[in-house]
């Protein structure tokens, strides 16, 4: 891959498309999905460098999917940021035995989840220690 | 009839104790003695002091003779004018004297035996006094007596009117004495800890109450200062309970003894379990509703920081702000309308409506959207009269509510039917919407038409609040006294229907 691709999931279209485009005037490749299942499915098939991905989703939840993304070798150093519209933030327990880097609550704001995925693109360049 | 001349002394004629006095206290506490009143002549001196007098006048007369025989006259008038008025001292002396005596000895009506022995007027006179103080005695008893047996009524219904109180309170009430023993007991605290309330035996605390909680929290409040206040929570088994303890002193001494303790306990079961439905609420409702919100926000910054470059594109994400806007506007709607219904505060206006026109005008409604998706959209109307009384709006919101959903949930080129009959045995009308949809799975459709349910495998092909099926649940049967009813089979389609009361 020549840029940087970045998957997407996320039931809501809207928000698949203000964040797709967000990302792709940034100068990333994007890939949408729409519930978690389809979300794997890429991820298995296409090894982006980041996911952003929500929290409640149809299929699998966004939890679910990082869950398994992660015990499996081939994707468990993808880093992922996951959005929550829940009431209460989530805590470390839930984000055990995912690669979850970043919890971001929803409404968010574009220009801030931008600057993060920069962030954490460039930090996952770096080794990481296994948990 | 000869009066007793007593020996004078100087005590008894001096006793500054009045006998009126004595007669006094005895009435005070009476009210007017009992019997008639009989009016005493005091008679002044004894009858015979008279004769002296007679005799004077008499010799006073036969002066009307000589000088020396005047003379001795005079002498012989003058004594017996002394005679009579010394006789006359006299006789007040012993009868004052003996008026006190019978004063005095009439206070204990014991003594009558020993009393005086007295002459004709004074044992009339002692005879009246006698009755009158007999009567006075006996009223002072009597109101004494009823004093105290109206006094011991009085607690006595007062008692039984407190314990019929406490046993109506809904609320269980035990009182725990100084010694850890059980004082009181109301109705409901019988029930819960299954003993009888009347049982007058003072038993241990502990051994009657069976849990063990409950006793501690008795004990740690008799350990606490006076008039102190505790509060605990009590979860025996499924129900919970507040219990409010308190320390109260007996009176107003506070040296820690004669306290006791009064436990009330409150069940707090339903108060827990609405307060977990309503707060699961606030979480659903407040999630339905960052969904659109994160939308606004993430679009609106795009315009600003000018990443919509081309009309086109501003156009596209005004667009997307305006129908979000909405979304969140029929969100809130709904829950307002939900809500309202469920507290009885919405207004309902009722008047004879045709279900047949309200159908017709649903399916208009729906046929623009039915097409998008090449549905077969009809309705079968039955001819018989189907008026009922209703909210004509609220009416219109449910039938649209349910072909709304059946054209949402039945994939391209399907078909959808609204049916219209009247259910004569029954006396209502009922609409069936009919889909060739997803269908429900079984398990699922006991929840339908709770708030915020989706059924998780359709929720791809459809976005929905879940609160649609609940609105219509409670226009149809909290407002209207009908019924709602589903029916379904998975891949194959599913009827949703409402019966209402014929007018």
């Amino acid at each position: 891959m020549n840029s940087t691709t970045i998957l997407v999931a996320d039931d809501e279209p809207h928000i698949r498309h203000v964040v797709s485009a967000k990302l792709k005037n940034a100068g990333y490749d994007v890939l949408v999905a729409e519930d978690g299942r389809e979300a794997y499915e890429l991820a298995k098939a296409n090894h982006p460098s980041l996911i952003v991905t929500d929290c409640q989703m149809p299929e699998m939840s966004g939890l679910e999917l990082c869950g398994r993304l992660r015990s499996e070798a081939d994707t468990a150093d993808i880093p992922a940021l996951i959005l929550t519209a829940r009431g209460f933030s989530l805590d470390a327990k839930d984000l055990e035995g995912t690669n979850i880097r970043e919890v971001l609550a929803k409404p968010f704001s574009p220009r801030e989840l931008l600057s993060k995925v920069q962030q954490h693109l460039n930090a996952a360049s770096m080794p990481v220690a296994k948990a | 009839m000869k009066t007793q001349i007593q020996p004078w002394s100087a005590a008894d004629e001096f006793d500054d104790e009045s006998p009126l006095a004595i007669v006094a206290e005895s009435t005070t506490e009476s009210s007017a003695p009992a019997g008639g009143d009989q009016p005493f002549r005091a008679r002044i001196g004894p009858r015979w002091a008279l004769a002296p007098l007679a005799a004077a006048a008499l010799i006073e007369a036969m002066q009307w003779g000589g000088p020396i025989q005047a003379r001795l006259m005079s002498v012989l008038s003058g004594a017996c004018l002394l005679g009579a008025g010394l006789a006359l001292w006299l006789g007040l002396k012993t009868q004052r004297r003996q008026m006190q005596d019978l004063l005095l000895g009439a206070g204990s009506t014991s003594r009558q035996k020993s009393g005086p022995r007295l002459t004709g007027d004074l044992r009339d006179f002692e005879a009246t006094l006698r009755t009158h103080l007999e009567r006075i005695e006996a009223s002072v008893q009597k109101s004494r007596d009823d004093g105290l047996s109206l006094g011991y009524r009085l607690a006595a219904t007062e008692k039984r009117h407190t314990r019929a109180v406490l046993d109506c309170l809904a609320d269980a009430v035990i009182v725990v004495d100084s010694g850890g023993r059980l004082a009181y007991a109301n109705e409901p605290a019988g029930t819960l800890f299954g003993f009888k309330p009347d049982d007058e035996a003072k038993r241990a605390a502990a051994e009657m109450i069976a849990n063990e909680t409950l006793v501690q929290q008795l004990t740690t409040t008799l350990r606490s200062p006076l008039k102190s206040r505790r509060h605990a929570e009590l979860a025996m088994g499924e129900p919970t309970f507040d219990v409010w303890l308190t320390h109260a002193a007996e009176g107003p001494s506070a040296e820690g003894e004669g306290g006791f303790v009064v436990a009330v306990l409150r069940d707090a079961t339903r108060e827990k379990a609405a307060s977990r439905v309503m707060s699961e609420f606030v979480s659903h409702v407040s999630h339905e509703l960052r969904t659109p919100l994160s939308s606004l926000k993430a679009y609106v910054e795009m315009l600003m920081t000018g990443e919509a470059e081309d009309e086109q594109t501003r156009k596209e994400y005004f667009g997307i702000i305006d129908a979000e806007t909405d979304r969140m506007a029929r969100l809130i709607d709904e829950i307002l309308n939900i809500s309202r219904i469920e507290s009885g505060v919405v207004k309902v206006s009722r008047e004879p409506v045709s279900l047949s026109l309200v159908v017709r005008e649903v399916v208009d409604v729906m046929k623009p959207h039915a097409e998008k998706k090449q549905i077969r959209l009809s309705d079968d109307i039955s001819p018989i009269a189907h008026e009922v009384l209703a909210d004509r709006d609220m009416m219109k919101q449910c039938v649209l509510n349910l072909v709304s959903n059946a054209v949402k949930y039945t994939p391209d080129g399907g078909k959808v039917r609204v049916r219209l009959a009247v259910d004569e045995s029954n006396r209502r009308a009922v609409v069936e919407v009919t889909d060739s949809g997803l269908g429900i799975p079984e398990s699922d459709l006991p929840k339908m038409f709770q708030k915020f349910f989706r059924v998780k495998a359709n929720s791809k092909i459809a976005k929905g609040t879940g609160l649609g099926l609940n609105l219509v649940k409670n226009i149809v049967e909290t407002v209207h006294g009908g019924q709602v009813g589903v029916r379904s089979k998975v891949n194959e389609g599913s009827t949703f229907s409402i019966a209402l009361p014929l007018v």
